[in-house]
């Protein structure tokens, strides 16, 4: 028999039970910041490479498309944190930015999913992923202090657009487009061919960082475990509709439901804590962290791929 | 041999989350000292466990050589603006030291 669940899987469950029974594993600061940048430069270079194939000019519409209907994660979070959570102002408005935006290792995981199913997908969904990692954390602050002569803005914008998630991704992305597939041919071994490898050491890490985040899930309480988890699979089954719409394959459609069903435990985070000190960081991180990546990653990613693979079929 | 010249001044030493490093590094000059060193942290305060496993579950500390006057400048100027949300310990030191009009 074989094991139908991705191996890489295994690798973060093997780091969450390392966490629970206390052991002394711990990923270095050090490797968890060099696989990351791994991480991103392989997604964009793989989003480049796809993109030098295709004209670009047809993608503007779908872009566009998708970041503007991004918007409705934050706004939907934003009202169910407010009026059935009775969270404070702030700390609804950072949790949403948290939910608007995406987790690059969620995205990762699901095109591993994918290309372990054998399921074929637009290689320029890494696009899509640059575009949705900020917007969302511009909403968050938006929702906390609306338009305030005292937001940094140019200090926010920075911290943002000059984060290195936005940084590698868009940069990897350029290389890739600029060299093309042939020209960037010697790159594939490592960032290619050993993308499981790394993959499953930062998801091992990420389980020792869940373990950890565990008992700050007693301050998050039920209401927002409930919402870590129901909030991505709505926002997940509007990506689903926003792919169909856009005419994008099964695979695409699944890393898309999958990008709007994730939450950002990097970019936005750091935003957040800068441009909304008032949220209680331990609320935004311990949701994205311990209740939402668990469950995209264990049950959100098949989920999804099963939402579009039905709604394809009673669409047709 | 020429003795050397010692000097008293202030070294103040602030301990905070690693968000904020370039906020306060600003600060600090703004404040009137001339430079400072940070280094990476760890330690359990009423905010819990700062361990450093992750992207802004660490700390900072800073080590603040100058004058008084900008000592005591720095220490309100970092308690107005940050001691409300945010994880902070801040204190002042005397310290004697050679070529202390440096600082």
């Amino acid at each position: 028999m074989t094991m139908s669940i991705d191996p890489v899987i295994g690798f973060f469950v093997l780091g969450l039970l390392a966490g629970v029974f206390g052991s002394d594993l711990k990923l270095s600061a050090g490797l968890s910041d060099t696989l990351i940048i791994y991480l991103l430069i392989a997604i964009g270079l793989k989003g480049g490479f796809e993109l030098s194939l295709i004209p670009v000019g047809p993608l503007i519409v779908p872009i566009v498309a998708v970041v503007l209907l991004s918007a409705g994660t934050p706004f939907l979070g934003y009202q169910v944190l407010r009026r059935m959570g009775k969270l404070p102002h702030p700390d609804a408005a950072a949790i949403s930015a948290h939910y608007g935006s995406v987790s690059v290792v969620t995205f990762a995981v699901g095109a591993s999913f994918l290309s372990r199913q054998g399921i074929p997908y637009e290689g320029y969904m890494s696009v899509f992923l640059v575009f949705l990692e900020f917007p969302a954390i511009i909403i968050g602050v938006l929702l906390a202090k609306g338009i305030n002569r005292n937001t940094e803005w140019k200090r926010l914008a920075r911290e943002v657009l000059a984060g290195k998630a936005i940084i590698l991704l868009v940069g990897a992305l350029a290389i890739g487009w600029i060299w093309g597939k042939d020209g960037g041919a010697p790159l594939l071994p490592f960032f290619d061919g050993m993308f499981k490898g790394f993959l499953s050491l930062f998801l091992l890490g990420m389980g020792l960082m869940t373990a950890a985040r565990l008992p700050d899930l007693r301050k998050v309480g039920p209401f927002l475990i409930a919402f870590g988890i129901f909030v991505p699979v709505i926002s997940a089954a509007g990506g689903v509709m926003v792919g169909w719409m856009l005419d994008l394959s099964i695979g695409g459609t699944t890393l898309l439901a999958i990008l709007y069903g994730s939450a950002s435990y990097i970019a936005a985070p750091a935003a957040m804590r800068i441009a909304i000190p008032e949220a209680n960081p331990a609320l935004s991180i311990g949701a994205a962290l311990g209740v939402t990546f668990p469950f995209n990653v264990l049950v959100g990613v098949p989920l999804y791929f099963e939402m579009t693979r039905m709604f394809y079929r009673m669409m047709l | 041999m020429k003795a050397t010249q010692v000097g008293s001044f202030k070294c103040v030493i602030l301990v905070c989350e690693e968000a904020l490093e370039q906020l306060v590094g600003e600060d600090i000059i703004a404040a009137g000292a001339k430079g400072y060193t940070v280094s990476s942290v760890r330690g359990r305060g009423n905010r819990g466990v700062r361990d450093a496993q992750w992207n802004l579950s660490g700390n900072i500390r800073f080590e603040i050589l100058c004058q008084e006057a900008a000592a005591w400048r720095l220490v309100e100027r970092i308690e107005s603006k940050y001691s409300l949300h945010y994880g902070l310990v801040i204190f002042v030191q005397d310290v004697q030291g050679t070529r202390a009009d440096k600082y």
